[in-house]
């Protein structure tokens, strides 16, 4: 029942797209998105789409895989263009029937929204595709450890996220277990409308949440018995350092990025 | 002066409007540098109470205690004693932190502010000490209750303590891990580290330089193993069990067999028995 999510749903490649620094693959990506939200024009998108490919391709990923990762957003998508066709108006009127009527400017902006979304999706889903978890956290880290001038708790949110990671499988474990133990107590977890399910999942939450409670308590002694203090005087062993490879990749977006938003 | 010196230490749990609970009860002890001791004692006689209060974790409601010379009440002191004194608790899972074998490793000696360069060498050497320089790059939900349990040990020896107390750190294994937690504790006392091992095996209290045995938050007694064996109405009393061997050296000779009372192992026991013909 839990034992197939994956979080992060990391893959890990010898790619020059995996080697990047995780810092400039965030900045990367955020540029890219401001990017696509300032393209206006029907070459603009083929050209970011051609950008994504050609990322995609030293990423040494396989395309069916991210396009698959669009699956739990179509939806969103398809909405989106419908709406657009037929409530937004402007120009020539392209078709009309009944109280059905499309215009121009619909069509374009619908199908501009759907592009701006796909491709969004597929640029996020690259960067976690090619950066495992824990450099995400670093890279977050060092990006937002600025902010500690305003007393922003980069450190801690970085080791909050990093102690989610290393104890979200435990926790699966044992749910697993508990919700074993309970089904040969009798517990019905299958059948009966949704209220009633989630009535039944109270003997799987309340041992969950004790022995995390617990767990919590005890890592904390463990973290104190390391001499662990926050983040203050803390070094790393793992440093971040900015290559070529990472200048040149920042240069080439920048590039791509004001060409799109130009044409 | 003793390298941990505990004198009469009393320790009180105060929880909310529950009525306190006395978990340790006047204890003095001293241990000394490269002493290998064993604590053991039943379920609820203080034994991890008294690991906390070595590391400052807990500190005393009355008496105090010293490590290296340093009160561990004395705030600015805490993290000079808690990097000399390290610990391994009993739960490998919860005292894990990072999502890597390798980080893990890191994750003390970053603590402590060490450059880079020598964190790593530090990693390398605390997992060959520990046998898995193999496995840095594993997740720790990936290995064994055993090899868990060896990346916290190795944790540890990384911030380079003189002195590790072990809380029961084979009570959630299987005997082959719980084998290789031993042997490892084997090598660290092989390299001059001060052992505290805590447990309620009395089997592994075999190999110690002193075993305490421990009850309603009191010494009950104090010596060799040898010595605790040969007093069974203690180990009884405090409700624990003589290990196999001289639990049957002590039924062999009441069966009549001329057998020396000094015999704690196997291939004691095999050499005893072979030239009794």
């Amino acid at each position: 029942m839990f034992k197939n999510i994956t979080i992060g749903q990391y893959i890990a490649r010898e790619s020059t797209v995996h080697e990047l620094d995780p810092r400039m693959k965030i900045i990367i990506t955020l540029i890219l998105i401001v990017g696509l939200f300032l393209i206006g024009s029907f070459w603009g998108f083929l050209f970011m789409a051609a950008y994504i490919m050609f990322l995609i391709y030293f990423s040494r990923l396989s395309l069916p895989l991210l396009v698959r990762g669009l699956k739990p957003v179509i939806f969103i998508i398809l909405f989106t263009l419908f709406i657009h066709i037929l409530f937004t108006r402007g120009g020539e009127v392209l078709l009309e029937w009944r109280f059905i009527r499309v215009e121009e400017g619909g069509l374009f902006t619908g199908l501009f929204m759907a592009t701006r979304i796909a491709l969004l999706i597929l640029f996020t889903s690259l960067l976690t595709l090619t950066t495992s978890p824990i450099q995400l956290t670093d890279g977050l880290e060092t990006l937002m450890s600025p902010l500690k001038v305003v007393k922003f708790p980069a450190h801690e949110l970085a080791m909050m996220m990093t102690i989610a990671l290393r104890f979200i499988p435990t926790l699966l474990e044992e749910a697993e277990k508990i919700l074993k133990a309970q089904k040969a107590r009798g517990a019905d977890f299958e059948s009966g409308n949704l209220l009633r399910r989630a009535q039944n999942l109270i003997p799987l939450l309340v041992p969950l949440f004790l022995s995390a409670f617990r767990r919590a308590d005890d890592l904390a002694a463990a973290l104190e018995a390391r001499c662990y203090r926050g983040g203050v005087g803390r070094t790393r062993m793992k440093e971040l350092v900015l290559k070529r490879s990472d200048w040149l990749a920042l240069v080439i977006s920048l590039l791509v990025v004001v060409g799109v938003i130009l044409i | 002066m003793a390298f941990i010196a505990l004198e009469d230490v009393h320790y009180t749990y105060t929880e909310g409007n529950e009525p306190p609970v006395q978990a340790i009860h006047g204890i003095d002890l001293a241990i000394e540098k490269g002493d290998r001791i064993a604590i053991v004692g039943p379920n609820g006689s203080g034994k991890s109470t008294l690991a906390k209060l070595f590391n400052a974790l807990l500190t005393p409601v009355q008496g105090q205690v010293l490590v290296d010379g340093m009160d561990t009440a004395d705030e600015e002191k805490i993290w000079e004693i808690r990097q000399r004194v390290g610990m391994v608790f009993q739960n490998p899972d919860n005292q894990l932190v990072a999502t890597m074998v390798e980080e893990e490793v890191a994750f003390g000696p970053e603590n402590l502010g060490l450059p880079p360069k020598l964190i790593r060498q530090r990693v390398q050497e605390a997992l060959e000490m520990v046998g898995m320089e193999e496995y840095r790059n594993f997740p720790p939900h990936h290995l064994s209750g055993g090899q868990k349990q060896r990346v916290a040990i190795a944790s540890i020896i990384a911030m380079r303590p003189q002195c590790i107390v072990f809380d029961e750190p084979t009570a959630m294994l299987d005997p082959l891990g719980r084998q290789e937690v031993l042997k490892t504790i084997e090598k660290l006392a092989g390299e001059g580290i001060t052992i505290v091992y805590i447990t309620h095996f009395m089997e592994e209290v075999v190999d110690t330089d002193r075993v305490i045995i421990l009850k309603a938050g009191q010494v009950m007694l104090e010596g060799s193993p040898l010595d605790v064996f040969q007093a069974r109405d203690i180990v009884e009393d405090a409700d624990l069990e003589l290990p196999d061997i001289p639990c049957l050296v002590d039924k062999l000779q009441k069966a009549g067999l001329p057998l020396s009372t000094g015999i704690l192992t196997k291939e004691e026991l095999v050499k005893a028995l072979c030239a009794l013909k």
